[in-house]
């Protein structure tokens, strides 16, 4: 993994150092706020009416990109999210006997918080000039979530490697403004599982949630080039 | 496109002032540019509507806007072309004559601008805002002032009759006629125009050419000038001399045995034609011209010198405006013509030395048929030009080329675009010979000087057969460069081109795989100033109001302007932009400079081969070392619907290579990505290059 680190950031910074891109008029830097809005794509527990909570989750996210040719763009990533999601507790019944039946499963929502630092590659189509244009895009982002039941005290870390593929579309507004607008595909490499409350199979769950809640994010940013 | 109506005209031409034939150039234009140049404004095209409506009588109401929109358009077109001419020597002669033609229409004469186009057609045509175009092709073949004053007053019958207008309307209203077929409405047209034709025959004689006392038999030599018009402006024999030197001499299959016949087209059918023959139009004539009683009319109401003067430019003129047009051999009889009253004139030898080169650059190439003329086609004297080229084979041509551009090198020893052309035509040769002189069939000593050494030491009948091999045809050219003078200096320039060749064939090699290896990263010219004509913005007409349209194609060609400006501020690179906007009372030369860059662009992009020296560079070193730079840039946007098309072409344009070709589709609406890509650009022309 540091091995990979490693070169990922040594060919970052050979090609911040060496590229000539023309980027928007000699800008080649750009600071981005993505606003993303993830539908959820798993089904609401039965026995849980009407929640507070939403359907779509937010992920808001900060964004460094420099263009390093004209149709190539690397970009670092920030971003972090809130919300609740389904999911079942197993719940340890008092005075049972047997050793193996003696945990009750119960839905409740979890609160989470997710933390988010990625790496990323974005590919404009040849008619286009970084930064400007239409775009695919391709990253890898370190994630980490941390999750919590308020009726079962029970809480839970993981930690992830996160995959994305999208395309999206970057236009500017003014002379130093970008919007971009775009979707992305994102999927789960490795699922460590921390368990922090033996009592529980929540990492399981949460997993499982987050699997089939966080594929699509639709997104619309706000950019300064420079 | 159709603001115009045709008609030609005769001869000859005055000026005042003193012309320095010996080292002449080209015509110039002199003083402020006038507005007609520049002034595309939707203001203008208000105005002429005004014009327009108080004029015409006939509903333009439909077609009002069309109609200014497009004329102005074309008009436009051919303002810009480089090859029109304002003030100077021959359309201040046309504009002499105009003055004394409408004498008594004050009012009339302000109206009325006379252009002089570089064109070799003899033709002259108005237009419907009251601008005259008068070819020089016209201008060599008048015979005297009269015939172009009836020129003048038939292209003035035209605009004051409205005729383009009318016509434009009558076009308008068969191309909506269901009812008609395609034949119908053509046939409709044409007739039309014919009556047009008649009536300015007819209303230019009445309203100004008798009124201005002119000779009435004028009116029928017009006729007969213009019928003949095709022809070159003289009738003189080619005599083969002009080849021949001591040890070379054309063989007789060079000689033509008769000449073909010059066919008279008086009553050639004009069906299809927009203007009526000239014998209809004589017959159409002669009635007026009876009533006119006995001809009491001037052949000439200037000084016939300033006449002969004006013509005497306009046949220079053509001599090298007939290589700028590829017709080679042309070129290279006009050119013969004048230099039989102008010998050793170095504008006129350097005309026919292009010629040739031009001629050997195509045939070495393969197309020859594209730049040469069968002389079974041609009529007159000027067959016997184009018979000897018909017979010469590719080493003899080669070899004929090399003789005339060396022979006017050494005569011409510090003029540099000679130089290039006698480069131009050893690197031809020896590229033709496989780039060794030891292949050149070709002999440096007069042939007996060559027998006598070689026939030592040889027996009786090896003698005979030696002699006998020096005379017949298929080795005569073997002796053309005996006689020639600094032939030691062949060989160093020999293979100084080999050599050249070569670098030239690796760096284009070089450029192209640096821009496959570059493809992302573009390329690093180091470009620091760059000459540039005004941007071609072109935007075509969408459905809908035409003077929304041009309001708005008016408004994006401006930002456009200011765009580029912006992008080359930003970056540094100085352009020095022929922009005739910009043009002030103090730089007169720049307009000229415009025009010869622009004819330049023309025959650039025409050209089928390359490496072709294009008689437009003649003067292109001129203009580097005036401006400081050899490079010269093209920015167009052409813009159809929702795309558009960015294109910007940088150019040597001493040498003609291509420094960057930069072609992007882009969106139509799209002002980010214009802007992105002209700053690419414009990046790769200015950073330095990398060692």
């Amino acid at each position: 993994m540091k091995k990979a680190i490693l070169s990922i950031a040594i060919l970052s910074i050979s090609l911040i150092s060496f590229a000539q891109a023309p980027g928007f008029m000699g800008k080649t830097w750009a600071i981005k706020y993505d606003f993303h809005i993830i539908p959820s794509l798993s089904s609401f527990p039965n026995s849980l009416e009407n929640p507070n909570s939403s359907f779509l989750t937010m992920f808001h996210e900060l964004n460094l990109s420099k263009d390093v040719s004209t149709n190539m763009s690397i970009y670092f990533t920030y971003g972090g999210s809130k919300g609740e999601r389904p999911g079942h507790i197993l719940v340890e019944i008092p005075d049972y006997q047997d050793s193996y039946d003696n945990y009750s499963e119960v839905e409740d929502y979890f609160h989470h918080t997710q933390h988010a630092l990625g790496f990323g590659l974005r590919f404009f189509r040849s008619k286009w000039l970084a930064p400007v244009g239409v775009y695919s895009q391709v990253a890898v982002s370190f994630v980490s979530t941390r999750a919590f039941s308020d009726n079962y005290g029970a809480k839970t870390s993981t930690t992830t490697i996160k995959g994305t593929f999208g395309i999206g579309a970057q236009r500017m507004i003014s002379e130093s403004f970008l919007i971009d607008i775009g979707y992305s595909v994102n999927f789960n490499l490795v699922s460590p599982l921390v368990l922090l409350d033996d009592k529980t199979d929540f990492n399981s769950t949460l997993q499982r949630s987050m699997f089939l809640k966080d594929i699509f994010y639709l997104k619309i940013g706000l950019g300064f080039v420079f | 496109m159709k603001f115009l109506t045709y008609l030609f005209v005769l001869t000859s031409m005055a000026v005042f002032g003193q012309v320095d034939f010996d080292n002449y150039r080209f015509i110039e234009s002199k003083g402020p540019i006038p507005s007609d140049f520049y002034d595309w404004s939707p203001e203008k095209y208000a105005s002429e509507l005004v014009e327009l409506e108080k004029k015409q009588k006939e509903d333009l109401s439909k077609v009002k806007d069309q109609y200014i929109v497009s004329t102005s358009y074309e008009i436009k077109k051919i303002m810009r072309s480089g090859l029109v001419t304002y003030n100077d020597p021959l359309s201040n002669y046309c504009n002499k004559i105009l003055d004394i033609l409408l004498v008594n229409q004050p009012d009339l004469r302000k109206k009325i601008r006379v252009y002089i186009l570089k064109s070799t057609e003899a033709n002259a045509f108005s237009t419907n805002n009251g601008i005259i175009f008068v070819t020089v092709g016209l201008l060599a073949q008048v015979e005297n002032e009269a015939q172009l004053a009836y020129v003048l007053s038939h292209e003035l019958a035209h605009y004051t009759k409205g005729h383009h207008a009318k016509d434009y309307i009558l076009r308008d209203k068969y191309e909506n006629d269901k009812n008609l077929t395609y034949t119908q409405k053509l046939n409709s047209l044409f007739s039309y125009s014919k009556e047009q034709e008649f009536e300015a025959d007819k209303y230019g004689y009445l309203n100004y050419y008798s009124t201005a006392n002119y000779a009435s038999s004028q009116v029928d030599q017009c006729f007969d000038m213009l019928l003949y018009s095709h022809l070159p402006f003289d009738e003189v024999e080619f005599k083969l001399d002009f080849f021949n030197i001591d040890t070379l001499k054309l063989p007789k299959e060079f000689v033509v045995e008769k000449y073909n016949e010059i066919e008279s087209l008086e009553n050639v059918d004009d069906s299809k034609m927009t203007h009526p023959n000239i014998l209809k139009r004589r017959i159409y004539m002669s009635t007026f011209l009876e009533e006119s009683g006995t001809d009491n009319g001037s052949l000439f109401k200037l000084d016939k010198e300033e006449f002969d003067l004006t013509q005497k430019i306009a046949r220079f003129e053509l001599s090298h405006l007939f290589n700028l047009e590829y017709e080679f051999e042309q070129a290279f009889y006009n050119s013969y013509l004048l230099l039989q009253k102008n010998p050793n004139n170095q504008f006129l030898e350097t005309n026919i030395v292009e010629s040739i080169y031009s001629l050997n650059f195509y045939k070495n190439r393969g197309s020859y048929n594209s730049a040469h003329e069968k002389s079974k086609n041609i009529e007159g004297y000027r067959q016997q030009v184009n018979q000897v080229f018909d017979k010469i084979q590719s080493s003899e041509l080669n070899l004929t080329a090399l003789r005339f551009s060396w022979r006017l090198a050494t005569k011409y020893p510090n003029d540099d675009y000679i130089k290039q052309l006698r480069d131009s035509v050893i690197s031809d040769v020896s590229k033709y010979y496989k780039n060794s002189i030891n292949n050149l069939p070709t002999k440096f000593k007069n042939p007996s000087d060559t027998l006598q050494a070689s026939a030592e030491g040889l027996t009786k009948t090896e003698k005979i057969k030696l002699k006998r091999t020096s005379q017949t045809t298929s080795t005569f050219f073997d002796y053309s460069l005996v006689g020639l003078s600094n032939l030691t200096d062949l060989y160093d320039i020999y293979d100084k081109m080999i050599l050249e060749r070569a670098q030239y064939a690796n760096e284009d090699s070089l450029l192209a795989l640096k821009n496959n290896q570059k493809k992302n990263k573009g390329l690093s010219l180091g470009i620091k100033h760059t000459l540039m004509l005004p941007p071609y913005y072109e935007l075509y007409m969408p459905n809908g109001k035409f003077s929304e349209f041009i309001k708005a194609y008016d408004a994006r060609s401006k930002e456009f302007v200011v765009l580029i400006d912006k992008m080359t501020n930003k970056i540094g690179l100085q352009t020095t932009k022929f922009s005739l906007e910009h043009v002030g009372e103090n730089d007169k030369g720049l307009f000229n400079d415009f025009a010869l860059f622009t004819q330049w662009i023309i025959q650039y992009d025409s050209q089928s081969e390359e490496g072709y020296l294009m008689s437009s560079r003649r003067y292109m070193a001129e203009i580097a070392k005036k401006y400081n730079t050899p490079y010269f840039t093209w920015v167009a946007v052409d813009y159809e619907g929702r795309y558009a098309y960015l294109k910007v072409v940088t150019l040597d344009f001493t040498t003609s290579k291509v420094m960057i070709s930069y072609r992007k589709e882009i969106s139509a609406s799209a002002k980010d990505v214009l802007k992105s890509n002209l700053y690419y650009v414009f990046m790769q022309l200015y950073r330095d290059k990398k060692n």
